[in-house]
């Protein structure tokens, strides 16, 4: 980090904080201060709804999973457009007419209040996990690959959010959403620009483009039907909807921003914007993956991208055996290199059979620099077992600092620290607004002055940062349960979907219907989850359609119940 | 305590911003969705 990257990074990071404090000004109760006074523009909705839903990891991540396994993620995102159809239609106007705050407030209101304290419960039983997980995934790689503290970079990130989430509430989270989407786009295509100038001057971007699917990079599309592929269209189309309706209908910290619209008019707009661009948008992240995969053709990359495990294993007695590895992976890519130029130029001479002769050639080689590789995580894992053997978090910001220029490397930076606060500013926000209105204001302390839940929003707000930061801290410790915190996350949102669909279509069902419908539904996901190949998406599926079905059968259950305890009372 | 909601009467009748129904906007993200779907399959089938 120079001196220009730290001026960039340190100044973009202080016009966030005081421009979401200056925006967030003058608050006088609730409604200002959880709802922004109802008062929002769809373009500002727009890009908070955006900002909320891509976090550091987007960032961090998505590009190297193309580099590992190409494009094929940007179907997990095909049923998001439809999903903001369905909800523009039915979930706006249903939330804007009944001036709710919260999503779960819609549960009292058409079953009963137990079904509402269960929805705000387990969303923030698992928001507030998340909450810590979206602070500590990005400072857990910029501390590893930029040596910075861990603990410090933790505190850094919360505490920032803090300040102005807790000061400027809504109104702050949304308008900071605006300047982190800027700083985020303007960084994404730099960092595209400079892949692409990056690449040997005898390589045009259309053969970059040609090569990355001749490599197998650019597998968009798979239209094979499969239960056990995570990613194929059937799964995106269908799962991704499912997956989609919940997160934008049911998660507060989705619905709380769509609600801070002036009219219904105005969420629409959001949500039906967010269906086109969202989707173009995961591509180009994918895509600038797939170009930086040509570029460490040419550009030996490398053997293993987690720098501290590297220089942990080469400071052990594996050393020698790993600086061997580091040879050979060397040599094969130089001669990679070489093979994969003139795989590009048969493009040119229009040759088929020349074109997979080469092509052959580069897979061969390939095989055998994946091979040394497997060999060289194997002595890592060796000398430390507790080392992820999956790099792919830290393919990106390594090309990052080892090739691009002084104040990029900031800007950069920048993006991560940006999608890291936003995502987090939009989840304290949302738990906030739930513990005060579906569990203080509901079940605490029913009248009190604006004022009073006012200060008790801020503290809630105050609260919450300083658990995710908490949580951030420990999850260091959680080791494999952070994997089984997400997980959770997939496996509960079907069912919270199914009650709400339940809720918005199916008058004649009432509460304990879809109650215990609820939990058989949730048995049958975790049956899934623990005894079949069933990949997550599907659980979505499985969750919604389970509450519907089982709730239609359990209500004639509960109507002749019902009836046999008034004839019971009439005896 | 059940409490029931009467849909109908929650429809909104707010007119989208260009166009006279919601429908068109609708319309337009289908064809959005429609059109990215293709591009993928074509840079799929002609790049790989």
């Amino acid at each position: 980090m120079r001196t220009i990257d730290w001026f960039i990074l340190i100044s973009s990071l202080i016009f966030i904080v005081l421009y979401g404090l200056w925006k967030g000004r003058g608050n006088k109760d609730i409604q200002g201060y959880l709802l922004a006074d109802r008062n929002m523009r769809w373009f500002p909705i727009l890009l908070s709804i955006m900002a909320t839903q891509a976090s550091a990891i987007t960032f961090l991540s998505v590009p190297g999973q193309a580099y590992v396994d190409g494009i094929r993620f940007v179907q997990f995102y095909l049923g998001l457009p439809l999903a903001m159809i369905i909800l523009s239609i039915t979930v706006v106007p249903i939330f804007h007419r009944l001036k709710i705050y919260t999503a779960y407030e819609f549960l009292e209101n058409r079953f009963d209040v137990k079904t509402r304290t269960l929805g705000a419960m387990l969303f923030m039983t698992q928001r507030g996990l998340a909450a810590g997980l979206t602070i500590y995934a990005p400072s857990l790689i910029l501390s590893i690959l930029l040596d910075w503290n861990l603990h410090w970079t933790n505190f850094f990130i919360g505490s920032l959010v803090i300040i102005y989430t807790t000061a400027g509430g809504t109104k702050a989270v949304n308008w900071t959403h605006f300047q982190q989407m800027l700083i985020i786009t303007i960084g994404m295509f730099t960092a595209f620009f400079l892949i692409i100038k990056l690449l040997p001057a005898d390589i045009s971007f259309l053969q970059a483009v040609q090569l990355s699917g001749k490599l197998g990079k650019l597998n968009a599309i798979d239209f094979s039907f499969d239960l056990t592929n995570r990613y194929t269209f059937w799964s995106g189309i269908i799962g991704g909807l499912f997956l989609q309706l919940s997160y934008f209908g049911t998660d507060q910290s989705q619905v709380q921003r769509y609600l801070t619209g002036k009219s219904v008019a105005h969420s629409r707009m959001a949500l039906l914007f967010n269906g086109i661009v969202k989707v173009p948008m995961q591509f180009s992240i994918l895509f600038l993956g797939a170009i930086l995969f040509i570029f460490y053709q040419f550009n030996t990359p490398p053997i293993f991208f987690n720098s501290v495990a590297t220089s942990q294993v080469k400071k052990s007695n594996y050393s020698a055996q790993f600086s061997q590895l580091e040879d050979q992976y060397r040599l094969i890519s130089e001669k990679k290199a070489e093979a994969v130029r003139e795989l590009a130029e048969s493009f040119n001479s229009r040759n088929n059979e020349q074109e997979s002769e080469k092509k052959q050639q580069v897979q061969a080689l390939q095989d055998q620099a994946q091979e040394v590789r497997r060999n060289a995580i194997e002595l890592i894992r060796r000398n430390d077992p507790d080392v992820d053997p999956s790099d792919t978090n830290y393919i990106f910001l390594s090309y990052v600092i080892h090739y691009l220029p002084a104040g990029i490397v900031g800007l950069i930076l920048a993006v991560i620290f940006a999608a890291s606060m936003s995502s987090t500013a939009s989840e304290l926000n949302a738990l906030a607004s739930t513990t005060v209105v579906d569990i203080y204001k509901r079940l605490l302390r029913q009248k009190s002055s604006d004022r009073h839940y006012l200060l008790v929003s801020k503290m809630a707000t105050l609260g919450w940062g300083l658990y995710a930061i908490l949580m951030a801290e420990v999850a260091s410790r959680l080791g494999s349960l952070i994997e089984a915190v997400n997980i959770v996350g997939s496996v509960f949102y079907g069912t919270i979907l199914g009650i709400f669909l339940v809720g918005f279509y199916f008058k004649s069902i009432k509460g304990s219907s879809t109650f215990y419908a609820a939990i058989l539904a949730e048995l049958l996901v975790l049956y899934c989850f623990y005894f079949t190949e069933i990949t997550f998406l599907w659980y979505n599926v499985i969750g919604c359609l389970g509450v519907i079905i089982f709730s239609f059968i359990l209500r004639y259950f509960f109507r002749n119940q019902k009836l046999s305890t008034n004839i019971a009372s009439a005896e | 305590m059940e409490n029931n909601i009467d849909l109908k009467n929650l429809s909104s009748r707010e007119k989208p911003p260009l166009f006279k129904s919601w429908n068109w906007w609708y319309l337009i993200v289908l064809v959005n969705l429609t059109v990215l779907i293709l591009f993928f399959y074509l840079l799929s089938k002609i790049f790989n």
